[in-house]
């Protein structure tokens, strides 16, 4: 099969198109579902679809896959509760800009960026796949421990104001992170003997409890809610507004696709750096971050759809999947006779163009798919907060259910909620906590295998100086960390100064 | 004007009531997880060891409870000045006011019920009755209407679309 013929399957197959096209849909309203995730649904649709065609079962999969990861974008916005993991940035300015009314542009500029991001990612997948997989296969575990390093960064642009009090709330969520049974050894730590904390605490149900019941409890001061009437005249953003932040856009696109392909880090990571990155390089936006910027919106959901294209890389090149749902694909996918590796492009190259075709239309389907609706679901903003705030409790406690079937976890998500609630009103943000808890596991195996593979701190830490990934990622690192700071900032007004007179 | 903007700066500056107790969540956090990581260290001190990194990021949250402590010592909380008994019940009064507090333990009471083995679908919606109609009072009919409709939509969708089981 010719490269064209392979990369035109889906348009010429009309049960393809009409499993990829469904699976999007499905998955657009599964993501935005809290509890219900990508991973989930994908799963549940390998059982499925066993009896079916490989390409048909792919496209249905790739469809949900696509559909779930921009999905999680509008419970973000909307509720304060993020859908999936890779939208918790996407919520830092999506909610408040919902506060304000602006739900439907916030929904209506967060698909077209997830598409034109996507897009790019898939057109990685297409261009780029063999030298991505190789420098993703050159990561070592230290690296990964400073890309994770890099990823808390981030706090200086969460912690409030105060460096501090983020790297306070992000050693809690670490902390948080570690009890359970440890990854490496299967010793069991900080589980106070209690059966239940043995597999420890889902991130979801942190997320949940941290974002969304603390939100509710937070706004529930007095009982005389006003009611945020939503500007729906706008929906589709005006071109130049596209065109304003392009730049942005695939400059966070590219973080997506390189993220998106290094195995475990994934789109939460991805959209995390994305948001950072926009932080620190966006001068003058018009709104502050955190209060409904709309770059805040652009960079976390460009990089985490880009990092769907991204995750196939390593998955269809080296047989390692890039992320959780890309390890189920591949599983079904050897279950329907197929192997992805390195030999996948040599024996069946066929299936790599169907599968960057199949994303590529998803991607596109995510336009329709996306802006319609958008209306409904702007409206739920405009239920009276004394119907939607218990409504949010219901989801919650759902979401939180469901991510294990442990009331159990009911519990921790009312406990997360009470500790987000206090960190607000004590004037401390809760996002340092949800990265601590995100990002502690891939510190610390990371860094505990470093020392393992180089025997020893010293050869770990020799190791940054010894190779060039590891070098340009602490080199990174450094400049992130020293241009934060008081000096750096006094050390350039007064270099400008200079240069201006 | 400028009197006015000094003013509300210097309101900035103050700490919320309760500013200066919230580094004790802080610190009883990093003691019971220094305490509990030192033991699990001792059993494997290497530097790989599964008590290591806990050990690490625990202590970092010591240190750093502290130097927030100390400089929130300088800062005045919204409270200051204000005689002992009038501190705690304003204290109190801005850390849970009368709805979110009422709301708080419903929804404790709602887990109980769960954890009792009471079923989903017959807690779910008296909860949200209940609270509704505590939140929206005056408005039966419609607090039944949203009832019906929420605790139907998320029957379907995770029970029936994707066969979830509900608690």
């Amino acid at each position: 099969m010719s490269i064209i013929s392979a990369l035109l399957t889906p348009f010429t197959d009309p049960l393809m198109l009409l499993a990829l096209s469904l699976g999007t849909f499905a998955g657009v309203y599964v993501g935005a579902i809290p509890g219900l995730t990508g991973t989930m649904a994908v799963s549940l649709l390998v059982s499925l679809t066993f009896g079916w065609s490989t390409h048909v079962s792919l496209a249905a999969m790739i469809g949900v896959y696509v559909g779930a990861v921009f999905g999680g974008s509008r419970s973000a916005i909307l509720l304060n509760i993020p859908g999936a993991p890779a939208a918790v940035a996407t919520g830092f300015d999506g909610y408040p800009m919902a506060q304000k009314g602006k739900a439907a542009q916030a929904l209506g500029i967060t698909t077209t960026m997830s598409v034109v991001g996507g897009v790019f990612g898939v057109l990685c997948l297409a261009i780029f796949t063999p030298v991505v997989s190789k420098v993703a296969l050159n990561f070592s575990p230290m690296d990964y421990f400073m890309l994770g390093v890099m990823g808390l960064m981030m706090i200086g642009a969460l912690g409030g104001g105060s460096m501090i009090r983020g790297l306070m709330g992000a050693c809690v969520g670490i902390l948080l992170g570690r009890i359970g049974s440890d990854n490496l050894t299967g010793v069991l730590r900080f589980t106070l003997g209690m059966n239940e904390l043995k597999a420890g605490i889902p991130s979801v149900v942190a997320m949940i409890g941290l974002y969304g019941f603390s939100e509710a409890l937070m706004q529930l001061k007095d009982k005389n809610f006003g009611v945020v009437k939503q500007d729906l005249s706008r929906i589709v953003p005006h071109f130049s507004e596209v065109k304003k932040h392009l730049g942005l856009t695939l400059r966070c696109s590219s973080i997506g696709t390189l993220i998106g392909a290094l195995p475990g880090a994934g789109g939460t990571v991805a959209a995390l750096l994305a948001y950072d990155h926009a932080k620190r390089t966006t001068k003058n936006p018009e709104v502050p971050f955190g209060e409904g910027a709309v770059e805040g919106l652009v960079a976390p959901e460009s990089s985490n759809n880009a990092a769907v294209g991204g995750a196939f890389i390593p998955m269809l090149t080296l047989g390692v999947p890039g992320d959780a749902v890309t390890a189920i694909i591949m599983s079904a996918l050897v279950v329907h006779g197929m192997n992805p590796g390195p030999l996948l492009m040599k024996n069946s190259s066929d299936l790599f163009y169907i599968v960057v075709s199949l994303c590529l239309l998803a991607n596109v389907l995510l336009l329709p798919f996306g802006l319609t609706g958008i209306k409904i679901f702007a409206k739920f903003v405009e239920i009276p907060k004394g119907r939607l705030f218990p409504i949010i409790v219901i989801l919650a406690v759902t979401g939180a259910y469901v991510t294990n079937n442990m009331t159990f976890h009911i519990a921790w998500m009312l406990i997360f909620g009470f500790l987000g609630y206090l960190l607000k009103k004590w004037k401390y943000s809760a996002s340092p906590l949800v990265l601590g808890i995100v990002l502690g596991s891939m510190l610390e195996t990371n860094m505990r295998n470093a020392i393992i593979s180089f025997r020893g701190v010293g050869g770990a830490i020799a190791s940054v100086f010894t190779r060039p990934i590891s070098l340009v990622l602490f080199l990174v690192i450094l400049y992130t960390m020293i241009n934060r700071t008081v000096l750096w900032k006094k050390f350039m007004s007064l270099f400008k100064r200079q240069k201006n007179s | 004007m400028n009197e006015k903007k000094n003013i509300d700066s210097k309101s900035e500056e103050k700490l919320p009531p309760g500013g200066h107790t919230s580094s004790l969540l802080f610190l009883a956090i990093g003691v019971i997880f220094f305490v509990q990581s030192l033991q699990l260290y001792q059993k494997d001190p290497s530097p790989s060891g599964s008590g290591t990194f806990p050990m690490i990021i625990s202590g970092l949250l010591i240190v750093l409870t502290v130097i927030d402590f100390l400089q929130k010592l300088k800062k005045k909380t919204e409270v200051s000045g204000l005689p002992a008994g009038e501190k705690l019940s304003v204290t109190l009064k801005y850390l849970f006011p009368k709805d979110s507090l009422v709301f708080l333990l419903m929804s404790i009471a709602f887990y109980l019920t769960l954890e009792f083995g009471v079923s989903f679908m017959i807690a779910s919606p008296i909860f949200l009755l209940i609270s509704m109609c505590y939140l929206i009072p005056h408005s039966f009919v419609k607090n039944l209407i949203y009832t019906v409709v929420s605790c139907a939509a998320i029957y379907v969708i995770f029970t029936m679309l994707f066969k979830v089981s509900l608690p």
